[in-house]
């Protein structure tokens, strides 16, 4: 473990896809023990930030720092990530899967996931190409938070889910993140997951345009979260 | 399951020609049809097993699935390493079962009506003449040589589809584009570097011209073998480095 007080850490940090730019130029720091929201509407960045704090895409020019190090083996060992699509081997089944991220991640609690599984019914047993598009969700997200990482990086954890799940997931996520571990979830229901969010960072074009704390939101600006989102986001 | 139909057919054509094979002309033709989907069958299997490791490269890593390869804590070079290797042994079992069934299709009376004592026999006199140290030397070599050509050839598909990857469209098009420039690059590299050196066929020359020594021969031939294997394991690393190169530095799942 480093000794920075930052997790995560952007500077000028940029991602151009030829000649599109999906993240230009922006910085900001976040420190441990906080549930962030990441906003913005489609095409802000959102999943492009993500990933490249994952170590799926590299920076085009700029740095961004988990825990003072590049993303690399160190950083994978530390950040539990979420994509917003399934990105398990379909021939396997719950299961194995849960065998497989026990053999490679230290951090990974096999009997929270079993547990986890129990509460949510996933059939631990049929291949994952077998279960539904949300079942799959659910495995996925019992996977990362079963976790005892430092951050998560959760891209669209309930956007394919039902309302009811809803609920139940984002309980799963407050209640399974270690107390010095920061979350990340990306989202467009915004409303939903307003309730457990201590920071917000909002996205457009690329740019960060907001860095606050919900609190500071309520005070200052008197507004939810997702007033605040619809004002800045106006079309 | 296509070993196993492989094996199947394999073991059909074994007892029609050993039962039917000299009876009418109606067997004459399941025998031709069954060598026929023997054939068929065992073109199947190459293509096929080619499919599986370039799919499952494909998907492993730059897919679905590589969201997960490329977040576990592991080197890149350990994740191309297990790729490759499990391609690796994906071929050689696909050999073996070709080979196995290719034996499996000989009937069993013809296999009754060889004399293996008489085959034992040459080739301990071949042993004899080429010398035992020389023979595994070749074959050694010969072994080596047919390793370092898979690992060429995987590493080749690795690199290839690795750098499709790095564009913004037409990944899976510039991944075949690039898998035909990397093997004519290094075809042409290789006939430069050996153009000046020696051939087989010089070598095969030189040996009717003047040497009559078999031991000359067989150093000849190991010597450039082993400089050929030399040259490809070069090739293949630098194939596994620059794939390496290109995970750790330009990943690009988007």
């Amino acid at each position: 473990m480093n000794s920075t007080a930052d997790l995560l850490k952007c500077e000028d940090l940029t991602k151009k896809f030829g000649k599109d730019t999906a993240l230009d130029n922006i910085s900001f720091s976040l420190d441990p023990g906080h549930i962030v929201g990441l906003l913005g509407p489609n095409g802000a960045g959102k999943t492009t930030l993500i990933k490249m704090a994952a170590g799926l895409l590299t920076p085009t020019s700029g740095a961004i720092l988990i825990d003072g190090d590049a993303p690399g083996v160190y950083s994978k060992g530390i950040v539990s990530y979420l994509p917003e699509r399934t990105y398990l081997n379909e021939s396997m089944t719950p299961d194995q899967t849960i065998k497989f991220f026990s053999d490679f991640y230290e951090d990974f609690d096999p009997e929270r996931a079993g547990e986890m599984m129990e509460s949510l019914n996933v059939n631990r047993t049929k291949p994952v190409k077998n279960l539904s598009k949300g079942t799959k969700e659910k495995l996925q997200l019992i996977l990362v938070m079963s976790r005892k990482a430092r951050l998560y990086l959760l891209d669209e954890p309930i956007g394919g889910v039902d309302p009811a799940a809803r609920d139940y997931i984002l309980n799963t996520i407050l209640q399974n993140y270690e107390e010095d571990a920061t979350v990340i979830i990306s989202t467009h229901l915004i409303a939903d997951v307003e309730q457990i969010l201590d920071e917000v960072l909002f996205l457009q074009d690329g740019k960060l345009i907001l860095q606050e704390s919900v609190d500071t939101i309520r005070e200052e600006r008197g507004l939810s979260v997702d007033e605040t989102f619809r004002e800045v986001f106006r079309c | 399951m296509m070993y196993l139909a492989f094996a199947a057919c394999c073991l059909l054509t074994n007892l029609f020609l050993g039962t039917l094979s000299t009876t009418g002309s109606a067997a004459e033709i399941i025998n031709g049809i069954l060598l026929l989907i023997d054939f068929a069958l065992f073109v199947a299997i190459i293509v096929l097993t080619v499919v599986v490791c370039i799919e499952r490269f494909y998907k492993n890593c730059y897919g679905p699935e590589g969201y997960l390869t490329f977040t576990l804590p592991v080197k890149p070079w350990q994740i191309l390493l297990s790729k490759t290797l499990s391609s690796a042994l994906l071929i050689i079992c696909t050999l073996a079962v070709i080979c196995g069934g290719v034996l499996l299709a000989v009937p069993f009376n013809t296999w009754n009506s060889i004399d293996m004592s008489d085959m034992v026999a040459a080739f301990e006199q071949g042993l004899q003449a080429v010398g035992a140290g020389n023979a595994a030397g070749l074959a050694l070599n010969i072994l080596g040589a047919v390793a370092r050509n898979l690992f060429v050839t995987i590493l080749a598909i690795y690199l290839a589809i690795s750098i499709g990857q790095l564009f913004h469209d037409h990944k899976v098009a510039l991944s075949f584009v690039f898998f035909f420039v990397i093997q004519s690059v290094i075809g042409l590299l290789t006939s430069l570097l050996f153009a000046g050196t020696m051939n087989m066929s010089d070598i095969l020359s030189t040996y009717q011209q003047s040497v009559d020594s078999l031991d000359s021969l067989i150093g000849m031939i190991n010597t450039f073998i082993g400089l050929q294997s030399l040259w490809m394991m070069a090739i293949a690393a630098a194939m596994f480095f620059g794939t390496d190169y290109i995970m750790r530095k330009h990943l690009n799942l988007e």
